[in-house]
Parts: C-alpha cells; structure tokens; sequence
C-alpha cells in the first residue's frame, strides 16, 4: 500500500515537472522576421545607419523579404528601431551575411564585430564584407529584384566563390582569428553593385580592424597560395612571346596570333603548400617556400608538351615570374604595414620568453626581408598534349 | 494409464461422496449449481446400477457411447471389482476417486464419473473434446520468410507442436497450479540442461504465488508476475510463433504455455529481444543485420522526428539551413496553431486511424487507411490546419513505429513519443533530452525476470550483440547468450566452424 | 559502523565499468571551459599543464588504490572511521559529504548557466534545477546497478562528440603551439592547478570501491579511464589553443562550445544548439554519482536510511539555487567548491593512504612482536 502511494506521488511529481514549465520565450519561426543581411553605413559622426533585409513569411504578403533602414549609436540602438519599423519581432539567428561600407570599415569596424559575437545567436560563419560604396546601395538591389532574397543571394555568392577557391573565406569565425591574432591580419571581399546585380569586386586588406586598401584578383591569387595550404583556383600569366620561342610548336596552322602581343598561360593550381620560415632572428629574414601542383589549362600559343624538358622550361618561367610576383606582394605588404600572410605568427613561435605586443610586432615587420622560392610542378596538360 | 490421485487431497476437499446413487445424483446437481448440461446415464445390469454422469456439451459423445456404455453393457459382471472395471474401459485416462469435490472439477473438464453402486470409489474417465480451431498462419506477427504455423488456444496442440519441433529428450512441460477460481492450466516449457534454473524457479514462483481469480491469457499473465508494472515497456514477451519460442528455449530461455490461449510468454526477454524478428535468423545474415539496423533507426527516427520538428519550429530557428528555411517556413505559415498543437493533434489523428483500422473488418480496414492517409492528409494541409512537412514526419515516425516486429513495444514506442512532444513543446532541445535522460534512466531501471532490460548494452556482453542489436554471421554465434545465463554455454565448437582451407586444397 | 561493506551479490558491478565510470565523472561541465581556465595560466603551453594534471590524476588514483588495498572492501567513510576514531572520522565523513553534495550542486549549476547564456536567457533556474534534480534522484533510487550503468550509456552516448572536434581543425593555426614550453615552471604548475579542477570526479573510487565486483583489476581500469579523460582534455586543449586567437581564447568563457559554433552538419546549422542540449546526458550521470555517493553517507555515518538522504539532498539543492542568481555568485561558488576539490580529492587521498600505509604497517609488527615474544 505505501509502495503503490509513493509510485503516485512520484508519478504526480513528474507530471507536475512536466507541466510547469512553459515560461520559456516561443521563438516559432512563422511569426519571427528573420535578418539574413545587415548593412552598416557611417551616417555621421557617432551615428551609424543600419539596413536590415529581413525574410517574413506572411502568405498575404508580395514581397518574401523586406527592407528596414534606422540610425542609431550602436548595433543593438539599430535593433531597437528597425523593430520598431517591423510588424514580426526580428531576430538575427538566420543572419548570413554582413557588409560594412568602405567609409566605416576604413574607421574600424571591431566594435560592431564584438555585438556580433557577444550575441549567442549569431552563427561563426556569417561572412563579413566591405561594401564598395555604402552598404545600402547594395541592399537596395532588393527592392528592384523581389524574386530574390539577398541574404541569401550573397550568401550563395561568397559561399560558391570560396568552395570553389576563388576568394578566402571571409567567415566571422576567421576575421576573429586573424583580427585577435597578434601576428596576421584580417582580409574581406569587396562587394559592388553592377548591373543591377552585387558582384565580389576584390579584396580588402585590414590593419587590425582597419580597412587599407584593396587587392585585385591577381594579387589575390598570390595570397591564397601564401595563406592557405589546400587549392588557390586558377592565375593568368603573362609573357614575352619571345622567351617561348624555343619551344614554340611551329606548325602551318598555328602560326603567330595577332590577337596578343604576349604570350598567356592558365595555370591551375591543384595542390598548393606554402612555408614560411624563419632563418634568421637577427636579420628577420623569412624564407617563403611555395609548392605548386598544377594543371597547364591554356596558352594563347602553341607549345610543345610531349618534350620533358621543355615542361622544365616552363615550368621555369612560370617560377621566376611567380617569384616575382609574390616578393612584389611581400614589398607591398610591407609598404602597407599589413600581414595578411601571417609572418608574425610565425615570428612568434620562435620567440621564446617574452611577450610580442601587436605595436611590437608593426615595428619589427617594417624590417623584415623575404627569400621567395616557388616549386611548380606541371602534372597534367590536359586532354590533348 | 491408472493414476491413483491421492496427493493433491486438501484438507476442506475430503469430502467423499455419498455410495447411494440417487443421493449422489443430487450431491452432483448441487456441486454443478444445477447445471441445465450436467446428464446422468444409469446402466443396470446384473442387479447392479452403474451410474454415468457427465457435462454433456463438454465430452465427446462418440467416444462415450463406443468406449464406455457399450463396453459396460457388454463386459460388465456383478462381481468386478472397481480394478477390472477399469481394465475393460479402452481409455487412456482414467482414474480412480470418491472425492466429491475434485469429482466435479474433472466434470467441468469433460471427464465422465463412473460409479458402480455399493463400491467405495468410482472411476473418472477423460472423454473431454474441447472447441478448438486448426492450425493457422500468424497472424499478428506475419512474416515473408520462414515457418509460419502459429500457435492455437488449445494447449495440448501447443505442446504438441513444441514436442515436434524441438525433439529433444530434455525438454521439460512443468505443470503449474495457480490458486484461483477459474483453474489455470499453465505450463512451463525449458529445456532441462541449458535453462538457467533461476529463470525457472523465478517463473514457478511468480506464477505459483498468483492469487487471481481469472487469467483469460499468457498476456494478462504477463503483466501480473512483471516486476514493474507502471512502465508502458512491455517486460515479458508474448508470441504466437512456436519457432520463435524453439529457439528462445534453445538459447536458455522459459516459455510459459497457458491452456485457451494462442500466445506463448517467454522471458528472459530485454529491450532488444523486442525489436528481433524470426526472420532475422532465417535470413542471410547481411541481409538480417541490415533489415535490424534498418528497425532500430526507425524507431530512432520515429521517437525523435516529430519532436525534433517541434523543438526547431518553435525555438531554435538558428539551426535550420538556409536552403530548408523557406519551404519549412512557408508551410508554416498558414498554420494558425503553435507547432507543439498541429504535432500533437497530427499524431493524434494517426493513433485514431491506427485504432480505427484495427478495429475494423479488413476490407474496411484497408479503405480506411486510404482515406486517412490521402484524403485526411491532403485536406488538412489545404485547409491549414498543418504543414505539408510535418506530414511526411508524422507519416514517416508511424512507418517507423510498425517496422517493430512486437506488436506491444511498437505501441509503447508511438505512446512515448506523446510525452517527448509535450517536452519539446516546452523546452525545445533541452526538453527532449530531459525525457531523452528519462527513458534512459527507466529503461536501466526495469529488469525482465530479475536479468537487466538493457542487456546485452548494459551491463555489455560483447558476444551478445551479434544475437540482439546486430546479427554475426552464424558461425560466429557458437556461444549461447549469456543475457539468459544458460547452463550450457556452447551450441557447438567454434574452432570447427572457424577451420579454413588453403587456396585449392 | 562497520568499516567494510559487504554488499550482496547482485549489486556489484564489473570492474571493466569503471573504465567509463570514472572517465564520466571526471568529464562534465568543467570541460567546457578547461581550455580558457588553463590559458589564463599557461598561455600557449596550456595543453602541456592539463596533460600533466592528467598524470598527476594518474598517481593519486594510484595511491588511492593502495589505500583501498589495504582494507578488504571498504569505502571512505569507513576507513576514516577506522583511522581517527568514531569522532574526528565522522567529522571528516560529513565533510565529504558536504564536498560531495555542493559538487553536485555546481554540476547542475553551472550546466543551467551555460543553457540560459546559449539556448533560453530567460528560462527559470528552480525549473530546470527541479528537473535535473528530480531526474538524478530517479537514477540514484535505482542504486549503484544504475548509476553505474548511466554512467555507462552516457559515455557511449556522447562518444561521437569527441569526434566533432575534426572540424574545427580545419581552422587551426599551428603556429600557435610554438615555442614550446615558453612558459616558467610557475606558470605551468599554475596551469596544472587550474586544470585539475576539471580532472576532479575520480575521487569517488574511494566511495564505489566496495561495489566492485573484481577488486584486483581496480586500478588498471581507473587508470584507463583517467588515460582517455587525460588525452581527450590534452587534445580539446590543443584544438581550442590553435583554433582560437591568443586573446580570443582568453576572452571565451566556454571555447568549447564555441569551437563547436562553426560545426555545421548536412542537415544542421549550428551546432553548438544541439551540443548544449545534450551536453545534459554528460552531466546528468555526474549528477547522479556525485548525490549516490553523497546520500551513501546518511546510511554509513548517521544513521538513516540512503533513500532519504537522496531527497534531502536533492531539496535542500534546489532551495539553494534560489540564491545564486548571477554569474559572479556562481563563479565564487564554483571557485570555493574547485578549492575544497583540491584539498579534498588532490590532497587529502594522498596523506590519508599514507597514514593508512604506517598504520597497517605499525599494526603487522605490533602482530609480530606480539607473536613472536
């Protein structure tokens, strides 16, 4: 009998837990309007203009997304006021992209960057991008195309151009990284609004949370291989036609072209691995060590494979070019006092016993001096020799 | 056979009956509660009344005209003794009582009592024919593959079937008395040298120390001798499948055999012996441990996916990704109940289909589900009352749920699935792990006849797993499983199942 | 009271569980937070400081071991009975018990702090504390078999969590890890410190001890099992060192949750959602261990029966998480219970199979004396 009443009231104890509860905030996605993108504009100063698209999911309504511009102090002041314009409660857990516009992001951007990541909600691989010109220029583009969710579209366009090795990944999780991390620098795409669509225009160099300046895609090419040890997409490389004329295939029909006054090679690179390296501390010189596996895509002119040796040349001449490039970039780099590269981590590790500052670190990295070595291999010329 | 039953005599039974034939008539009458069947047949011959009584829609009237009237007319003489009346009754069981009491018990069970006048005891003859069916396909347990004879309510066809298939001379048919006001005819069935003998005395026990007046079936006599009876998991597995039970008593299992009832309880049985099906032993054991894997996803999938939806739709919109974002959200948006409402009354539907079909002749049955299915399904999301997606869950977690070979786990798992809604509702995530813990803790706690549920997971037995939650190839399943503790461990030498020939030898 | 225990038969469990016992007990919520605790410390070399806690873990349990050796089947509270005397022993019993019981009360603390920062800001704590509490007691009612055994599943249940950390590899930024041992002695003893709060749990061998069914192989199975915590502590660290920037990692009060934020599975965007949620199945057996072994001590020191002691812990629990209400309350709470661990599972366990050693051994030449004169 006291077994039987003890099981009721354990039984009672567990429906009562079971029912409860309930003062738990209901966060049902139906009735949320869901920010997919975020717009940062500099107003004035102190005041900062934010768009929001936000995606709603009202059977009555034309539109599926909605745009919400405010000014305020701060991000979450935005919040507030664009809530305010909203008829769902906004909520940011869906958010996938964010652009700061050139204007503020050249004024810092990291107190922004830090409400992004105080907040729980918020995702680590939101992308952060720099608008060309002001961020709500580009998040007007979906006023005119209602098919289309831009935070969507942007989403998908970073995201395809990172899968397939165009651009770095410009992820929330990465600018935090290389913003925190004493010895790099953060990059992000540039994004620009042509036709009438949003397209990634090149890419920003950062000092701490400072927008510099912009590399283009060839450069960018570069800085892929240095930066990141997988794949860096395809690279163009120009030529004096005279240089090839040894291995020039001199055949009827693939006489001289007129159409270029130089000679172009497609190179893509399937494996790349970059080392950097430290040989001396004294006169901070770095040895930068690049490895390439490439597939020859294209050349304007006709060029004999089947010879090894001249596979060798080539690939000879695409090192020395390369070698070029790169300390070209390294110099530039250095001019600018960025280091998207990452030399001071490597600096870093080999300093034992004692702390480097980041104001340390810019001192020392203006003296720096670099030894670059590139290693092309050519592994497949495609289909045809 | 001539078997003096003087044991079983009890203290408030020794009553003998009266020697005078019209008073013992009337003795009977009373006993029966004026039975309107009870009949009485009085031979006389050689100046000796010899009375025959008997319930007359419960013995076989052929086998009483041609075995005991005639042989009584024709053989009897005044001066035989009760002994040589029984040697010229051609019945196999007789014997031999003047105990009113048990003289009407044998009545109820289509005995004959044969009583000459003036002797001191009468004889009881087994002339009883009960109603029973033929043997038929399972059917609550239907299979592709494999045997498919299935159990019938008649007991002694049971043990025959059992004899016959598993031919082995230890096999062992214990007779359990239960103390109630309808008797009971329970067997115990194991096999003497491999069943764990704490099994059987736990079973004996159990049963023995019943004290109900009815039993209407091994499923009811399930629930009673359970340890835990407030679990909605069932402790003790019923089937109606002989082979099923075979290779349970091969494996060091008891089965429990109940006359009037088609299903045979067996045990120890834990969680996973639930989810096995005979088909998984008489496949190839690739295709078994597939089909295996395949149920207990389903069941996964069938307790989480509904609550899952219900956690996302309500409060971590952050996990869904972006390409499922606006299908998800559009059906929902006609919707004008909460998620946790449109899941509950969805699965509710469901669960009255399933009822509704159950209930219902086959033909109707099948149109049933049709409408349900189709026209229900399609209407509602119409209409508004749910999302498109939510019925491809719901649909999918009932799929899941009858790929259960166990009828009575199947249920227990669509029932759980409420609770765990109810949580979701509430507290997203957390709450489905609050009842995620809860079950777990449950399950560890319950036991099937004294062994753990969980076993061969907890506590794990390795060489178990290929019988329960996978399925090894055959040659590797040597050993019996040790979750039933058997005597003996070995089915046969595994270094011989192992040996391997060289390449062309 | 009787300084062994003799449980019957059927409660003992294998000693092969405790592999995964105290592998348990030692990962709960701590390790959420273990890399930025022994960051704070260590710096870079952090991984190096908790592989060493590891270590250390590994000799206390040995010496543990050998205190236990001593006796036939004996728990802690029965064995400080026998060396101090009914008194002083009972005091240090019910301090244990206090140790034991405002553990389990930070585990679920602490765990209903990181739901409320990650998943419902505004969810009652006496709600879910009523729940954790109450699904603990459920357990603990069962006796050892379950809590063993929830243990058990737990680890099985969220091995796979364990494999999550390949993802966020693929961010990681080696340079981070060199120079190699760039800290001072001071720093990375500091670093040992901070991380063997997270080891703490093994300390219930002493409390489990009398249950296992073969005692010999007692040691090599702990041992095992504070090998895996050890590697799996070591490698987290690792990760969550090179995942995150120098000052980030220190910034990030769980890096573990937050190295989990980039997981992203086919069907799935943020995981760390997911993680949280079931993060319970990693502290609910912790729970249950910790107020097993803390209710055992109404039954061995005072004389009441351990059913009743699992509710009286279980509510005056709950009525003290009424009055933790922010994070720097909880921090100190946790900080006092982390510097009794010290003492009590570090420490103490190390002196007490000492004094246990000499007594044993003054006793065996007492006995010989005895005999021989």
């Amino acid at each position: 009998m006291l077994k039987v009443r003890k099981r009721i009231f354990f039984t009672v104890l567990i429906l009562c837990v079971l029912f409860v509860p309930g003062c738990v905030e209901q966060k049902q996605l139906e009735k949320l309007g869901l920010v997919t993108a975020v717009g940062y504009d500099l107003e004035k100063k102190n005041v900062i203009r934010g768009t929001v698209v936000v995606h709603q999911f009202d059977p009555m309504a034309q539109n599926i997304t909605k745009m919400i511009t405010t000014t305020a102090n701060t991000s979450r002041g935005l919040r507030q006021g664009q809530n305010l314009q909203s008829n769902q409660k906004l909520v940011t857990g869906q958010m996938r992209c964010v652009i700061y516009s050139k204007e503020l992001a050249k004024k810092g951007v990291i107190q922004l960057v830090d409400a992004l990541n105080r907040d729980s909600t918020v995702g680590n691989m939101v992308y952060l991008t720099v608008a060309d010109g002001s961020a709500k220029e580009i998040m007007d583009i979906d006023k005119t195309n209602s098919k289309i969710s831009l935070g969507t579209y942007l989403y998908n366009l970073i995201k395809q151009n990172v899968e397939s090795e165009q651009i770095l990944s410009p992820t929330l999780q990465e600018f935090n990284h290389n913003y925190y991390d004493i010895g790099k620098d953060p990059v992000l795409p540039v994004l620009k609004v042509q036709n009438r669509d949003v397209i990634i225009k090149g890419l920003a160099l950062f000092k701490d949370d400072q927008y510099i300046a912009e590399l283009g895609p060839k450069e960018h090419f570069y800085l892929k291989i240095l930066s990141d040890k997988f794949n860096a997409g395809t690279h163009e490389l120009g030529f004096k036609r005279s240089d090839f004329e040894r291995i020039r295939l001199k055949k009827g029909e693939h006489s001289i072209r007129d159409v270029y006054s130089k000679l172009f090679i497609d190179i893509d690179s399937i494996n790349s691995h970059a080392k950097l390296k430290l040989i001396d501390k004294k006169t901070l010189k770095f040895k930068v060590e690049v490895k390439l596996d490439s597939r020859l895509l294209e050349s304007t002119e006709p060029l004999d494979y089947s010879n090894p040796s001249s596979i060798k040349f080539i690939e000879k001449k695409l090192n020395q070019a390369m070698e070029k490039d790169i300390n070209g970039l390294m110099k530039y780099f250095q001019k600018l006092d960025v280091d998207p590269v990452g030399i001071g981590n490597e600096y870093k590790a080999h300093l034992r016993g004692k702390n480097l500052s980041k104001k340390e670190w810019r001192e020392i990295y203006k003296r720096a001096s670099f030894d670059v070595q590139v290693k092309n291999r050519i592994v497949k010329t495609g289909v045809i020799d | 056979m001539f078997k003096w039953r003087s044991d079983r005599k009890q203290a408030e039974e020794h009553k003998s009956h009266s020697l005078n034939v019209d008073e013992l008539k009337k003795q009977l009458e009373e006993e029966l509660a004026s039975c309107s069947d009870i009949s009485f047949r009085t031979i006389k011959k050689d100046g000796k009344k010899i009375l025959t009584s008997f319930l007359s829609s419960l013995i076989d009237k052929s086998s009483l005209d041609e075995f005991i009237l005639q042989s009584l007319q024709t053989n009897f003489t005044k001066n035989m003794t009760l002994e040589e009346v029984a040697q010229i009754l051609p019945i196999a069981q007789l014997s031999a009582s003047n105990q009113l009491k048990e003289i009407v018990e044998s009545i109820i069970e289509g005995s004959v009592y044969i009583y000459v006048e003036g002797e001191p005891c009468g004889l009881l003859a087994n002339v009883s024919k009960t109603a029973e069916r033929s043997l038929e396909k399972a059917e609550t347990e239907a299979l592709v593959y494999g045997p498919k004879i299935s159990f019938t309510e008649s007991l002694p066809i049971n043990v025959n079937i059992l004899r016959s298939n598993v031919k082995d001379a230890k096999l062992c048919f214990e007779d359990i008395e239960v103390s109630t006001r309808v008797k009971a005819r329970i067997k115990i069935v194991y096999i003497k040298d491999i069943a764990d003998p704490n099994n059987v005395e736990t079973f004996r026990q159990r049963i023995s120390n019943l004290k109900v007046d009815y039993i209407p079936d091994t499923t009811v006599l399930g629930q009673l001798i359970e340890n835990n009876s407030w679990s909605v998991f069932p402790q003790l597995m019923t089937t109606e499948l002989p082979d099923r039970i075979s290779i349970g008593l091969l494996s060091g299992k008891v089965a429990v055999l109940m006359d009037r009832s088609p299903a045979a309880l067996y045990g120890p049985t834990p969680f996973f012996t639930f989810f096995e099906s005979t088909e998984d032993i008489y496949m190839r054991w690739n295709m078994a441990f597939f089909l295996r894997m395949l149920r207990l996803t389903a069941i996964f999938l069938s307790v989480l996916l509904t609550p899952a939806y219900v956690s996302v739709l309500t409060y971590h919109y952050e996990v869904i990704p972006s390409p499922l974002l606006v299908s998800l959200g559009q059906s929902r948006a006609n919707v004008p109940f909460p998620p946790v409402f449109e899941a509950l009354l969805l699965e509710f539907i469901i669960e009255m289909l399933r009822e509704a079909g159950a209930r219902l002749p086959t033909k109707v049955g099948q149109t049933m589900g049709i409408v349900g299915g189709i026209v229900i399904g399609q209407a509602a999301v119409d209409a508004g009352f749910t999302s498109n997606i939510l019925i491809i869950i719901i649909a999918l977690s009932a799929l899941g749920s009858f790929t259960t070979p166990s009828y009575l786990m199947g249920t227990a798992i669509r029932i759980i699935r409420f609770p765990i809604i109810i949580m979701a509702g509430f507290w997203g995530g957390i709450g489905i792990m609050v009842a995620f813990c809860f079950f777990m803790i449950h399950l560890l706690k319950l036991d099937s006849l004294g062994r753990p549920y969980l076993s061969p997971a907890y506590p794990l037995r390795l060489s178990d797993l290929g019988y329960s939650m996978f399925r090894y190839p055959l040659e590797y399943l040597s050993k019996r499983p040790a979750t039933n503790q058997p005597k003996d461990n070995d089915r046969f030498p595994f270094k011989k199942a192992k040996e391997k020939k060289d390449v062309d030898e | 009271m009787k300084v062994d225990l003799h449980p019957r038969l059927g409660l003992l469990f294998n000693a092969y569980l405790l592999m995964f016992f105290i592998h348990k007990v030692q990962t709960g919520v701590g390790v959420v937070g273990l890399p930025r605790i022994v960051y704070l410390d260590s710096k870079h070399d952090a991984w190096i400081s908790v592989f060493l806690a590891g270590v250390i873990t590994g000799i206390v349990i040995w010496a543990m071991f050998i205190m236990l050796k001593q006796y036939d089947s004996a728990d802690l509270y029965g064995i400080q009975v026998d060396i101090y005397g009914r008194w002083i022993g009972n005091f240090l019993n019910i301090v244990y018990m206090i140790y034991l019981s405002a553990c389990f009360f930070t585990i679920f603390m602490n765990y209903i702090e990181i739901v409320q920062v990650w998943i419902f800001p505004n969810l009652p704590t006496w709600q879910l504390s009523l729940v954790l509490i109450a699904l603990s007691v459920y357990a603990v009612q069962g006796g050892v078999r379950i809590v063993i055994g929830f243990a058990f599943l737990g680890v099985l249940g969220t091995l796979w969590l364990g494999a999550i950390l390949i993802v966020p590899m693929k961010y990681a930024d080696t340079t981070h890890l060199f120079p190699i041992l760039n800290i001072d002695v001071k720093h990375l003893i500091k670093g040992i410190y901070g991380s063997s709060l997270s080891m703490m749990g093994f300390e219930l061998l002493m409390f489990f001890y009398p249950f296992i069914k073969d005692k010999k192989s007692t040691l090599l199975y702990a041992q095992i099992g504070n090998l895996y915590t050890t590697i799996l502590f070591t490698v987290v660290t690792l990760v969550s060192i090179m995942f995150f920037a120098e000052d980030s990692l220190a910034r990030t009060i769980w890096p573990v949750l937050s190295m989990f934020k980039i997981v992203r599975l086919p069907n799935l965007e943020r995981f760390e959602f997911i993680a949280v949620s079931f993060w319970m199945l990693i502290i609910l057996p912790n729970m249950s261990a910790y107020l097993w072994a803390a209710s055992k001590g109404f039954s061995r020191v005072i004389k009441m029966k351990q059913k009743h002691g699992i509710w009286i812990i279980g509510i005056l629990g709950w009525a003290l998480a009424f009055f933790v209400h922010t994070r720097s309350q909880m921090n100190t709470v946790t900080d006092y219970v982390a510097k009794m661990g010290f003492v009590l599972a570090f420490c103490y366990p190390v002196m007490l199979s000492a004094i246990v050693l000499m007594k044993k051994r003054f006793m065996r030449r007492k006995a010989a004396n005895a005999q021989g004169s």
